[in-house]
């Protein structure tokens, strides 16, 4: 451990930047950066990137001081990977226990970065596929312990719950950003948020005990971070 | 166990599963380097039977899980958990990287081409009217359309001396302006050369479209949808206001008026129309496109009847229009 870094959460490390208060995780990849976020060596010579919350909906989770059910040891599904900034971070805090991220992405610009990515860390596990359809990459994904879900479609929490019913465990978290604008953008916020959540409460295919909401403002707008815990069977 | 329960297989990244009343391996793979596994993966993915076993099963999934280290390793393909990961991952890149390689459809050429056209002419029009003030400095009576402009100075820039009002033009000038104009026209050439290589394309995987938008709308359609599928699968009402999503979310927000058309404007039979009848027409029109991309993605013949369908529907909302008038 460095004098400027202490523990902040499982594999997730608080410091300072410019003299405000600012997170961190330890390089998988030593010697190479993802999105242009600083790097920090401490005097043997590990590396620690910086993690900018308006960059990445879990950072800003992290920055807002959310318990975030992530440990270096789960297996993660992530939905929505893009291009891989909160993925290499996810990496990071997975790498240093035995940890994997399955990430799903369906867009082919970001896929090939996000392939890249998966090239230098070895716990991303890439896959080019659609989100809304568990079904098709059922193949390659085992039962995971967190389901990230971060996808810009109308049904949010019906998407989450559908892979959550195919490979959630029981007992399994759910962090999942809602973004108001793409479920409708003519609707207030509000009534969007609370309609998804009634959604994630009650589902035939899995529901949730809602255990914290927030507002990701100022980092996010119009999006809210959601953690949840599945329900066990009745 | 009732028989709609009775055991049941799908495929796996290391295998078949069966599932009866638990889950075991029903079948190794035979092969085992990663460029084969990712190959026999492609299939399985891709296969609807397996998806439609999958998704039959989603009821049995919800209650429990397979556990596929286990059988992966019962499979033969990993030892450790480690292994596992590390095998999938170095399976799961090539899978990746081989579906990438092949989604560079038809289509998705032409988008590009059309996208690298709209930069074409901005650069292009930036260009030419830098060269336009420039030489007009020297040559200000010069009055000539865009390219033919360009041509002139690359061809014959020592005309400037003929001008009475044009600063006086030293040979150095001429030959910077020259080889400047020179360059804008080479730009010229390679515009003309991705629209013919648009118009071929076009022409080649999407007929229909092209035949009733044209070849540059219908590929611009293609860019704004994100490909043939998205198009074929988008509501014509969605096809309609496409490239006016501004005054659609306005409208949604507010009391503001629906857009009546987007991008589908630049056409003829829209820009020409009457003004009060262009949302009728735009609508009629969006749903011929649609219909056209429909066509286009799913037969991938020619269909003319498309086309004299949108006219006689046309001439029908004209027609409605204007014996409305003439009872009014």
């Amino acid at each position: 451990m460095t004098d400027f870094l202490k523990p902040y959460s499982d594999g997730v490390y608080e410091g300072r930047m410019r003299g405000k208060f600012q997170l961190y995780t330890k390089n998988a990849a030593p010697g190479s950066i993802v999105y242009g976020e600083k790097i920090m060596t401490d005097d043997d010579g590990t590396e620690y990137r910086s993690w900018d919350p308006k960059r990445s909906k879990l950072g800003a989770l992290y920055q807002k001081k959310i318990r975030v059910p992530l440990t270096s040891g789960s297996r993660v599904l992530y939905l929505g990977a893009a291009n891989g900034t909160t993925v290499s971070h996810v990496s990071d805090i997975l790498a240093e226990s035995s940890g994997v991220v399955y990430a799903v992405e369906f867009s082919e610009r970001p896929m090939r970065d996000l392939v890249m990515l998966a090239e230098k860390r070895n716990n991303i596990i890439p896959i080019f596929s659609d989100a809304t359809r568990p079904e098709l990459y059922f193949p390659m994904v085992e039962p995971v312990d967190v389901i990230f879900q971060d996808v810009a479609q109308a049904n949010q929490a019906a998407i989450a719950c559908k892979n959550a019913a195919y490979f959630l465990k029981e007992g399994g978290h759910l962090i999942l950003s809602i973004k108001a604008r793409s479920v409708d953008v003519a609707k207030n916020p509000k009534k969007v948020f609370a309609e998804e959540i009634k959604t994630l409460e009650k589902n035939a295919d899995a529901s949730f005990k809602i255990l914290k909401t927030i507002d990701l403002a100022p980092f996010h707008v119009d999006h809210m971070g959601v953690i949840a815990v599945k329900n066990s069977k009745e | 166990m009732s028989d709609s329960e009775k055991s049941k297989n799908f495929s796996a990244w290391f295998g078949s599963v069966t599932y009866g009343g638990d889950f075991s391996l029903s079948e190794k793979p035979l092969i085992s380097t990663s460029s084969e596994l990712s190959d026999q993966l492609i299939s399985t993915l891709s296969s609807s039977q397996n998806i439609r076993l999958i998704s039959s099963l989603k009821p049995v999934f919800k209650e429990e899980k397979p556990d596929y280290r286990a059988l992966a390793k019962e499979a033969g393909l990993a030892d450790t958990d480690a292994e596992y990961v590390s095998t999938l991952r170095e399976i799961a890149i090539q899978t990746a990287r081989k579906q990438l390689s092949a989604s560079m459809t038809e289509d998705k050429k032409v988008i590009q081409a059309v996208e690298a056209l709209d930069d074409l002419n901005e650069t292009i029009n930036h260009l030419t009217e830098r060269l336009t003030e420039w030489y007009s400095a020297y040559y200000p009576e010069l009055d000539l359309p865009g390219e033919a402009y360009v041509r002139f100075v690359s061809e014959i820039p020592e005309s400037a001396s003929q001008s009475l009002m044009g600063a006086p033009a030293t040979h150095e000038d001429l030959l910077l302006l020259q080889s400047f104009a020179d360059d804008i026209l080479s730009l010229y050439e390679r515009k003309a050369a991705v629209e013919s290589f648009i118009e071929m394309k076009m022409k080649e995987t999407a007929p229909n479209l092209s035949q009733l938008a044209g070849v540059v709308l219908g590929a611009r359609l293609l860019s704004m949808a994100g490909g043939l599928k998205h198009l074929a699968a988008m509501p014509s009402g969605s096809i309609q206001v496409m490239g006016a999503e501004k005054a659609m979310v306005k409208h949604l927000r507010s009391n503001a008026p629906s857009p009546k058309h987007g991008t589908i404007f630049s056409h003829p039979i829209l820009n020409t129309a009457p003004f009060r009848l262009r949302g009728k027409i735009a609508r009629s029109f969006a749903a011929a496109v649609s219909l056209s991309a429909r066509t286009d993605y799913y037969s991938g013949t020619f269909n003319p009847k498309i086309e004299s369908d949108l006219n006689t529907k046309i001439n029908r909302i004209k027609q409605a229009s204007s014996q409305k008038e003439v009872k009014e």
